[in-house]
């Protein structure tokens, strides 16, 4: 743990208090300890309600930590001089109608401390990696919401910021824009840049990040590189991961089939067309498997198919925010 | 500071975006184009415009009257030259009795007419009839320049003025005495409205007031309103959760971030009131010659006034994030503004400011204050407060106190001349307008009549001022020369009673006239001051200050003249005491002459523009007191030649002082206090502190500490007032007296508390954002 971090958060907590006496009390973040290394694209999931938003907020400055500890690149979340190293996309994005696309990085520059030559310098270079240099000069008020988040994206990449911070980067746009933000989130971690994305397209966050955490209801439930989410067994099984089940499709006599299959455990067995099998095997390990494929060729059983059931990012999700909110959990490494 | 800019840029972007902005700067464009045409040019002052004769039915009866005699006069040739039913509808001219709707209507119509054809009249070479003015005395020098010239020899507008002046010579009481010269006001190349008979200062102010007007309609009250409206949404939308999220991520202070928002939200009012400003200034500079860069100053005043609402309007979108919210609360607080404010001017205006006292009067052993409205009260030792005297017991009394309670600013004609005690008859004595005839009427208030009020006889024809003489006789300062008080004054002195029956006696007049050879001829502005000491008076009029000393006879006659510096019809305030005149002059400049020669002897404006109210001289001539229209004593000390600003309670509220005697000042301040000092210590003697009324102490303990911590955006106006004319007060009376009340403007009041109010708003808002979760 010595390495250093550009996100480090310590047992952070989040409390409202809502009510003209303050007294009803809402605990959005429990206890979430997690960091993030430089360099890499890491994903925060969650589903609504999870304190994600909150958890970004805590970071910039937003919000006020109940309590925990927050750094950013060394300094306290909320520090306007680590503020001034990070670029940010907030969800729901709005620009006041009065802009173009150029106003408005002029001013979003501006405030991050950009002078306007640094401005114009970058502007029409960003403008034409998110695809909006045509419409440059355009009212953003004719601007659709992909389009806007487009805008969005530039604005949190003029000052060259050493920290992204993506708030739902995709919403709103089309599959060619989604591509584009991928992409540019490549170009960003093959720069040295770490990208903190908080997203619902599961799918997208398994196709950039590195590392992912799920948080549930203020809990961190999960925190670690993608492929143990996918691979590993979910809840008390993350400390134990499990080989997962072997699907084989067979062509052959039943009775064959059976004989060649002996001990090996049968989850599931369905019958196909053209005297085919689907059978689902509970597997120990590669040397059960190896075995058992050398007594299928030797009864005549030929092989169709053969895959090991890799669980999805949504799979692995679901059960995660399935199981019950226990104590905050410690991140494991990769 | 780069973001901060950036945001209060931002705002000046948004403002340029906004359609009703471009939609506003089109209509002043419209404005300025159309006022753009408008100038004026100079006259000579000729024909009677609506305002210049003082009352013109009485006026007209005062016509009949001279004309149904059989002697020429000039009201007699005025009838002759009028045609055949105007004349006999003025020969019949009767005013109008209660009810008598038809007889009001014919009135109404033989004013016009009656106007109308004298004006015509004022045009012939043939108006003037050297028998009909037999006993008319032209004292002006102009009347005399033009008298010397024959009327085929002079050009129209010499004729025309010629006639106004012996007009004005013929009816002093009636028509005051014009400038040379009048202004008119033209668009393009077409003269509108009636000639102004203004000086330039006068008119100088005219354009200073329509241009606070014009300001103060269109940027700080609609300009204000549609700000409000449009910039409501400002600051709600920069907290909408879709924005702010984004911004406060950037590396800005909160707070700093919501000022550079709210000062930028001021961009509207600052490009709408630029720009109309501006435009005004470059059009009373073009065509006016006013090259005053004063008026500029217009434009953060009416920013600052929509920064107080404005900060009203951004915490409430602080704490609600609705724009609606922002409307509404500001609109409510526009209107708690207003009640106390109007409530606090009410009182002052309907109640307080009437009951000030502007003179007093010692007469022997009993004191006398007379305040704003002319109404006069005697201090009671026993009851320890003021108790009216010298009032009078008649109808035209009651009409006069219902019309003083009625009218917020009292008007000059409806004040009594100034009161004076006659120690020769042990009596007060004024001289009051009548509401029936027009003319001035002695008022007479003997001590063994406790005081109350009684009419006399007439006061000599254009009588401006009662003075004293050192032996105690009153002297009449009119338009034609000094009048000494020597017969008796009172009404029914011209009858007898003779067996319960009043036989009529041949009249009497019981002024005599003391000189001067050649007649004064004083114009208004004039003022006259005598010295208690030694008996000479000193005089001023339109710009020249005579000294008068008595010669033969006791006859007054001239023994020094000297034309003043500066404009040449100034008003002036002046005393006269020991080897000192003391001339307070209507741009501030307070100038001691040395009585020997007239020669200054010492120069002052400590009070930059503001004006001298009264100014008054201590027997023996050492002290003398000026008070300041707001509010401010200044004492002259001839030993030491220099002018002090005592430091005394009711310092700038004090309104008169009087010196019983040639080391003890009485200071009035607090409406009603009296305080005396001893000279030179400023020990105070005594003190005259009447309880308060229950107005006056709901005024003083809760209407105006309540107004001290208020906000008052609403008298801003009266900042820019102060910044175009460099003057706190404000004449409201168009006499250009300056002894006549002004409008006192507090010009930096509303600044001050308006500046902590905003202090405090923005405090709460950054506070409550730098606290706040978003």
């Amino acid at each position: 743990m010595n390495e250093p971090t550009v996100i480090e958060v310590n047992a952070l907590r989040k409390v409202y208090r809502n009510g003209w006496l303050r007294r009803r009390r809402l605990e959005v973040l429990r206890g979430v300890t997690l960091d993030v290394r430089p360099g890499e694209v890491f994903g925060l999931l969650g589903p609504n309600g999870a304190g994600k938003t909150t958890f970004i907020k805590i970071l910039l400055g937003i919000v006020r930590r109940s309590a925990g500890d927050a750094h950013l690149l060394g300094l306290p979340a909320g520090d306007r001089r680590s503020r001034r190293l990070v670029g940010f996309l907030p969800e729901n994005l709005r620009i006041p109608r009065h802009h173009t696309a150029l106003t408005a990085l002029d001013y979003y520059g501006k405030l991050n401390g950009l002078s306007s030559r640094q401005v114009r310098e970058r502007s029409g270079e960003l403008l034409q990696i998110v695809g909006l240099a045509d419409r440059a000069r355009d009212s953003v008020a004719k601007y659709s919401k992909g389009m806007l988040q487009r805008l969005g994206l530039a604005q949190a990449l003029l000052h060259d910021p050493q920290l992204v911070i993506l708030d739902e980067p995709t919403d709103g746009l089309d599959p060619v824009g989604r591509a584009q933000v991928r992409s540019i989130m490549q170009q960003l971690k093959a720069r040295g840049k770490t990208v903190f994305l908080n997203s619902h397209l599961l799918q997208e966050v398994e196709l950039v990040c590195d590392r992912v955490a799920v948080l549930d209801k203020g809990s961190l439930r999960f925190v670690g590189p993608i492929r143990e989410i996918t691979t590993a067994g979910f809840g008390k099984l993350l400390a134990t991961p499990a080989e997962p089940d072997l699907t084989l499709e067979l062509v052959g006599e039943v009775p064959a089939i059976r004989a060649a299959l002996g001990a090996a455990e049968v989850v599931s067995w369905q019958p196909l067309e053209l005297g085919a099998v689907r059978v689902v095997l509970k597997s120990h390990g590669q040397v059960d498997v190896d075995a058992c494929l050398d007594r299928l060729r030797q009864h005549g059983v030929s092989i169709a198919g053969l895959w090991r059931a890799r669980r999805t990012l949504e799979d692995a999700f679901l059960a995660i925010v399935a199981e019950p909110v226990e104590e905050p959990c410690e991140p494991t490494g990769p | 500071m780069r973001a901060y800019w950036a945001v209060i840029q931002d705002s000046f972007r948004e403002a340029l975006a906004s359609r009703v902005l471009w939609v506003l700067l089109l209509l002043i464009t419209l404005l300025l184009v159309l006022l753009a045409p408008l100038g004026y040019r100079q006259q000579v002052t000729r024909g009677l415009n609506e305002g210049a004769v003082r009352n013109l039915p009485q006026f007209i009866e005062h016509v009949r009257d001279q004309a149904q005699k059989p002697e020429p006069s000039p009201g007699k040739r005025i009838v002759e030259l009028f045609d055949e039913p105007l004349r006999a509808d003025v020969l019949a001219f009767k005013m109008p009795g209660q009810g008598e709707m038809g007889a009001a209507l014919k009135m109404i119509r033989v004013l016009g007419a009656f106007r109308e054809a004298l004006n015509r009249q004022l045009e012939r070479r043939d108006f003037y009839d050297a028998k009909s003015w037999d006993k008319t005395r032209l004292v002006s020098d102009e009347a005399r320049e033009l008298a010397k010239k024959k009327a085929a020899e002079m050009s129209e507008a010499e004729v025309g003025r010629w006639n106004r002046l012996v007009l004005e010579a013929a009816f002093p009481d009636f028509i005051p005495a014009s400038p040379p010269t009048s202004l008119r006001f033209r668009y393009l190349w077409y003269d509108f409205g009636e000639p102004l008979p203004f000086r330039q200062s006068q008119f100088k102010s005219l354009l200073e007031n329509i241009v606070e007007l014009v300001t103060r309609w269109l940027v700080g009250t609609i300009g204000v309103f549609v700000a409000i409206l449009v910039t409501a949404a400002i600051i709600p939308q920069t907290f909408d959760p879709g924005s702010l999220a984004l911004l406060l991520s950037k590396p800005v202070r909160r707070s700093l971030l919501f000022l550079a928002k709210f000062f930028g939200g001021c961009m509207f009012i600052l490009l709408n009131a630029g720009y109309l400003v501006l435009g005004l200034w470059l059009i009373l500079a073009l065509r006016f010659g006013l090259w005053d860069a004063r008026i500029l100053l217009c434009i953060p005043v009416y920013v600052f006034m929509f920064a107080i609402y404005y900060t009203v309007s951004a915490l409430a979108g602080v704490l609600w994030r609705n724009a609606i919210a922002s409307v509404v609360v500001s609109i409510l607080f526009w209107l708690v503004c207003f009640v106390v404010g109007a409530g606090k001017s009410g009182v002052e205006q309907l109640v307080l400011n009437k009951t000030r006292v502007t003179e007093l009067v010692s007469a022997k052993d009993t004191l006398f204050s007379v305040n704003e409205m002319g109404l006069t009260s005697r201090w009671d030792d026993k009851q320890g407060t003021w108790v009216e005297a010298f009032r009078a017991d008649n109808e035209e009394e009651m009409q006069r106190r219902v019309a003083l309670a009625i009218i917020p600013q009292v008007p000059s004609e409806l004040r009594p001349l100034n009161l004076v005690y006659d120690a020769a008859g042990d009596r007060l004595l004024t001289a009051n307008r009548s509401l029936r005839s027009g003319r001035m009427v002695l008022s007479l208030g003997p001590r063994d009549k406790a005081w109350a009020a009684a009419a006399g006889v007439g006061a000599p024809l254009g009588t401006m001022s009662l003075l004293g003489e050192p032996d105690g006789r009153i002297l009449a300062v009119s338009t034609f020369g000094l009048y000494r008080l020597t017969g008796n004054p009172n009404a029914d002195a011209s009858s007898m009673k003779v067996l319960g029956f009043s036989v009529p006696l041949p009249a009497r007049d019981p002024f005599t006239v003391v000189g001067p050879e050649p007649p004064l001829g004083m114009f208004s502005p004039a003022a006259a001051a005598s010295n208690r000491d030694t008996g000479e008076l000193a005089a001023y009029s339109r710009g020249t200050l005579t000294l008068l000393r008595r010669g033969e006879g006791e006859r007054y006659e001239r023994r020094l003249e000297k034309k003043l510096a500066g404009e040449s019809a100034d008003a002036v305030v002046l005393a006269y005491g020991g080897d000192t005149v003391l001339v307070g002059g209507e741009d501030g400049r307070i100038i001691a002459y040395d009585a020997a020669a007239l020669a200054p002897r010492l120069e002052f404006a400590g009070e930059g523009k503001n004006q001298p109210r009264f100014v008054t001289a201590a027997p023996g001539g050492r002290w003398f007191a000026v008070v300041f229209h707001h509010g401010a004593l200044w004492i002259y000390d001839r030993t030491a030649n220099e002018l002090l600003r005592p430091r005394i309670t009711g310092q700038r509220d004090i309104s008169c002082g009087l010196f019983p005697a040639a080391d003890r000042i009485l200071v009035a301040d607090r409406a009603t206090r009296l305080t005396e000092y001893q000279l030179p210590d400023w020990q105070v003697s005594r003190r005259y502190a009447p309880p308060l009324s229950v107005i006056e102490s709901v005024y003083r303990y809760v209407l105006s500490p309540l107004y001290t911590v208020f906000p008052k955006p609403g008298e801003l106006d009266k900042t820019v007032q102060y910044l175009l004319s460099g003057k706190e007060t404000k004449a409201t009376d168009r006499s250009g007296d300056l002894t006549a009340a002004q409008q006192e403007l507090h010009p930096w009041r509303p600044v001050w508390s308006s500046l902590a109010f905003m202090a405090v708003m923005l405090t709460l808002a950054c506070i409550y954002l730098e606290r706040q979760d978003f």
